[in-house]
C-alpha cells in the first residue's frame, strides 16, 4: 500500500493544441475577416473552453494494494488502485511493466477504466508463473480530464508477490529409516503404544485395560494384551543446491530449469512426510540468499519451507565454503535428501562428508536432460567434458554406497527408501 | 571479410520492431483514422479548391503518422497549421459544404490524438469511453456544422463591417484567453 510519486493535475498536448488553435484562429478571424477561419476554429474553440470548464478541482488520492500477496505457482494476484476525490475524471489508466515471470491480463499490463463517480478504481490481475519474490512495480496511473487535455499521474512502487512452488506430485510407499522421534506415522522397530500389530502377549502390570484382548483372554484363561509397534517420526534433512541454474526454464506452464526441479522436489518432498508427521528441514547453499529452516513438523512448517525455498535466488555465481553441514540441523538418524544438478562437485562432497558421520544420504540430480549452454564450439567442448566428469564423480559416489537418483514425481525415492528400511536393522560403520 | 553488426544498433532495431508488433489492433485502427482524418481535411482543401498541392499533402500525412505514432507531442499541432493554411492559401470559398467537412475532420483527428496520447500503444481503450468520446465529437461537430451555417447565411447577407462589434468579440476571445490560462495553470486544491 504505497505509492512513492504523484504529479498535480497538468495540461498535456491536446490541451495546448485546442488552445492555441481556438484562440489564435478565432482571434484572426476577427482580425482579418475570415469567416473560413472562423469555422476551421470552431471546434478548437469549443473543446478548450469545454476542458477548461470541466477541469478537476482537486488532487485524487491514490491508495494501490496487492492481493492477495502469496500464491502458488500458477495461481493469479491483483494490483489494484484505488482512487478517491476523482470527481472530473474521464477515464484512469494503470500501467504494469512486463516482468518474466508474471502474466498480466490484458497481455500488454495496460488497464484502462472509465470513471464517472468520485470513487474509481483500477485493477490488473496478473498470473504468477515461476516461484520466487517478484517485484510487480513500478505501476504507472494517470488520470485524463475530459477531452484529454489534463492528466494527473502516479507512481505505485514497493509491490512484491512471493510465489511459492507448486510441489510436484510425489509419494513414497515404503516406510522409511528407524528413527528416535517421539510422534509420527512411521512405524519404529521397538515396541510401544502405536497402531501398527506387533503381536499378543501376556499381560504385565503398566497394561492399559484397553489393550487386553479378551478373546486371547478367555481362551488362555490367563490375561493377554495386543501389543503395538510404537510411531515414531523421520528427521528428513533437505539440501538444495542452488550455485547454479541449469536449462531453460519456461515457467509452471513450460520446461523446469535444474533449479525449478530441485525447488519442486523439495516442496513435494517436504509435503509428503510432513503430511505423515515426521520433522523435515532445509538447508539452502549456494543462493544469494541464505535460507535455513530448523527441523519441525506440521502444516505451518511446510508453508515455511516453501517460504524458504521461494527465497532462493541462484544465478549470481559466488564461491561456496567448502565443508559439511553440520549442528543442530543434521543429527546421525536423519535422512539427507541432496537435491542438486551435480555439475559442480561440491554437492557430491557434502553428501559424501554427510555419509561419513553416519546419515543416511540420497542424492536427486537435478540437471535437465536438454541443456544448452551456448553455441561457442569451444564452451560446447569444454561442456561435455564437465558432463564426463560428473558422470565420473556420481560413479565414485555411487560406490561409496550413496544414491544418486533421477527425478520422476511418484515413487522417486521408492528404491532408497525400501534398501533404507531392510538396512536399518543391520548394523552400521560410522566415523564418529 | 563481412563487417560485423553493430550489436548496439541491433538492439534497438530489435526493439522498434518489438514495440511494432506490440501495438494493440485497436490502437492500429485509432491510428490509422488519425491519419485518415488529417488527410481527409487537406484533401478537402484540395477538391474546394479544384487543384492538388502534393508536397503540402506529403507533409501533412507523414506529421500525421507521426502524431499517430507519437499522439504525446506537439505534431498534431503542426498538421492542424498545415491544414489551416492550406485552406487559407488556396480556398475563397466559405460555402463550400468541405470546410464543415475539413473542421469536423480535424475535430476527429484532435479527439484521436487525445483519446491515445496516455494509453500505451499495446493497450486498449474500452468500448464505453470510445463511445462516451464519441458522443462528445458528435455534439461539438454538430456545433461546428450549426456555425458554418450561420457564417454563410450572414455570409449571403453581406452585412457591412462593424468595429465596435469586432473590438467586442475580440475582447471576449482575450478574456476567454485569459480565463483558459488561468484555469489550465493553476494549482488544484489537495
Amino acid at each position: 500500500m504505497t505509492v512513492s510519486s504523484t504529479t498535480p493535475w497538468q495540461a498535456g498536448p491536446a490541451h495546448l493544441r485546442a488552445v492555441v488553435v481556438g484562440v489564435v484562429a478565432v482571434a484572426g478571424a476577427l482580425l482579418f475577416r475570415s469567416p473560413t477561419l472562423l469555422v476551421l476554429a470552431t471546434p478548437f474553440a469549443i473543446v478548450a473552453v469545454w476542458s477548461t470548464a470541466t477541469r478537476p478541482a482537486r488532487d485524487p488520492s491514490l491508495v494501490g494494494r496487492v492481493g492477495p500477496p502469496t500464491v502458488r505457482e500458477g495461481e493469479a494476484t491483483t494490483w489494484t488502485g484505488q482512487l478517491t476525490d476523482a470527481g472530473g475524471v474521464d477515464h484512469v489508466v494503470g500501467v504494469a511493466p512486463l516482468r518474466n515471470w508474471l502474466e498480466p491480463r490484458p497481455r500488454s499490463g495496460v488497464a484502462v477504466r472509465d470513471v464517472s463517480t468520485v470513487i474509481a478504481s483500477v485493477a490488473i490481475p496478473m498470473r504468477s508463473i515461476r516461484w520466487g519474490r517478484h517485484d510487480l512495480g513500478p505501476i504507472r496511473v494517470a488520470c485524463v480530464s475530459t477531452w484529454g487535455a489534463f492528466r494527473w499521474t502516479a507512481r505505485d512502487v514497493g509491490h512484491r508477490v512471493v510465489t511459492l512452488p507448486l510441489p510436484a506430485v510425489f509419494d513414497a510407499a515404503p516406510s522409511s529409516h528407524h528413527s528416535n522421534g517421539l510422534v509420527g506415522l512411521t512405524r519404529s522397530a521397538r515396541p510401544g503404544d502405536g497402531t501398527e500389530f506387533a503381536g499378543l502377549r501376556p499381560f504385565q502390570s503398566g497394561d492399559r485395560l484397553r489393550r487386553i484382548n479378551w478373546r486371547r483372554s478367555l481362551r488362555s484363561g490367563e490375561l493377554h494384551v495386543t501389543a503395538t509397534y510404537a510411531d515414531q517420526d523421520t528427521h528428513v534433512a533437505l539440501f538444495v543446491d542452488a550455485q547454479a541454474d541449469f536449462g531453460d526454464s519456461g515457467g509452471i506452464d513450460g520446461a523446469a530449469s535444474s533449479i525449478d526441479t530441485s525447488v519442486r522436489a523439495a516442496g513435494a518432498i517436504a509435503e509428503h512426510f510432513l503430511l505423515r508427521g515426521d520433522r523435515v528441514s532445509l538447508r539452502v547453499f549456494g543462493s544469494r540468499v541464505p535460507a535455513s529452516v530448523a527441523p519441525a513438523s506440521g502444516r505451518a512448517h511446510l508453508r515455511r519451507i516453501l517460504d524458504a525455498l521461494a527465497s532462493i535466488e541462484p544465478p549470481t555465481y559466488r564461491p561456496l565454503q567448502r565443508g559439511a553441514p553440520r549442528g543442530d540441523m543434521v543429527r546421525g538418524d536423519a535422512l539427507a535428501i541432496m537435491l542438486s544438478p551435480l555439475v559442480s562437485s561440491t554437492a557430491l562432497d557434502w553428501a559424501i562428508s554427510l555419509a561419513s558421520h553416519g546419515l543416511t544420504v540420497a542424492v536427486i540430480d537435478t540437471l535437465p536432460g536438454d541443456v544448452h549452454v551456448s553455441d561457442d564450439p569451444s564452451t560446447g567442448l569444454a561442456w561435455r567434458i564437465r558432463l564426463l566428469e560428473r558422470r565420473v564423480e556420481m560413479r565414485a559416489v555411487q560406490r561409496v554406497g550413496i544414491p544418486v537418483l533421477g527425478w520422476d514425481g511418484p515413487g522417486s525415492l521408492d528404491p532408497f527408501l525400501r534398501e533404507v528400511a531392510r538396512r536399518a536393522s543391520a548394523p552400521r560403520m560410522a566415523r564418529r | 571479410m563481412s563487417r560485423a553488426r553493430d550489436p548496439l544498433q541491433a538492439g534497438t532495431m530489435q526493439r522498434a520492431v518489438d514495440e511494432l508488433l506490440a501495438v494493440s489492433r485497436q490502437r492500429w485502427v485509432l491510428g490509422i483514422g488519425a491519419v485518415a482524418t488529417a488527410t481527409t481535411a487537406f484533401a478537402a482543401a484540395s477538391v474546394a479548391s479544384g487543384g492538388w498541392w502534393l508536397p503540402g499533402l506529403v507533409v501533412v500525412i507523414a506529421s500525421a503518422i507521426v502524431s499517430a505514432a507519437r499522439p504525446d507531442d506537439h505534431t498534431g499541432l503542426v498538421v492542424v497549421g498545415l491544414v489551416i493554411w492550406q485552406w487559407l492559401a488556396r480556398v475563397d470559398d466559405v460555402g463550400t459544404p468541405w470546410l464543415p467537412v475539413a473542421a469536423c475532420c480535424m475535430l476527429v483527428f484532435h479527439a484521436l490524438l487525445a483519446l491515445t496520447a496516455v494509453v500505451p500503444t499495446s493497450g486498449s481503450i474500452p468500448g464505453a469511453t470510445i463511445a462516451r468520446w464519441t458522443e462528445r465529437t458528435a455534439v461539438v461537430a454538430a456545433s461546428t456544422v450549426a456555425m458554418w451555417i450561420v457564417v454563410v447565411v450572414l455570409e449571403r447577407r453581406d452585412l457591412p463591417g462593424n468595429g465596435a462589434l469586432t473590438g467586442l468579440a475580440l475582447l471576449i476571445v482575450a478574456a476567454t484567453a485569459t480565463a483558459i490560462r488561468a484555469r489550465s495553470v493553476r494549482s488544484p486544491l489537495r
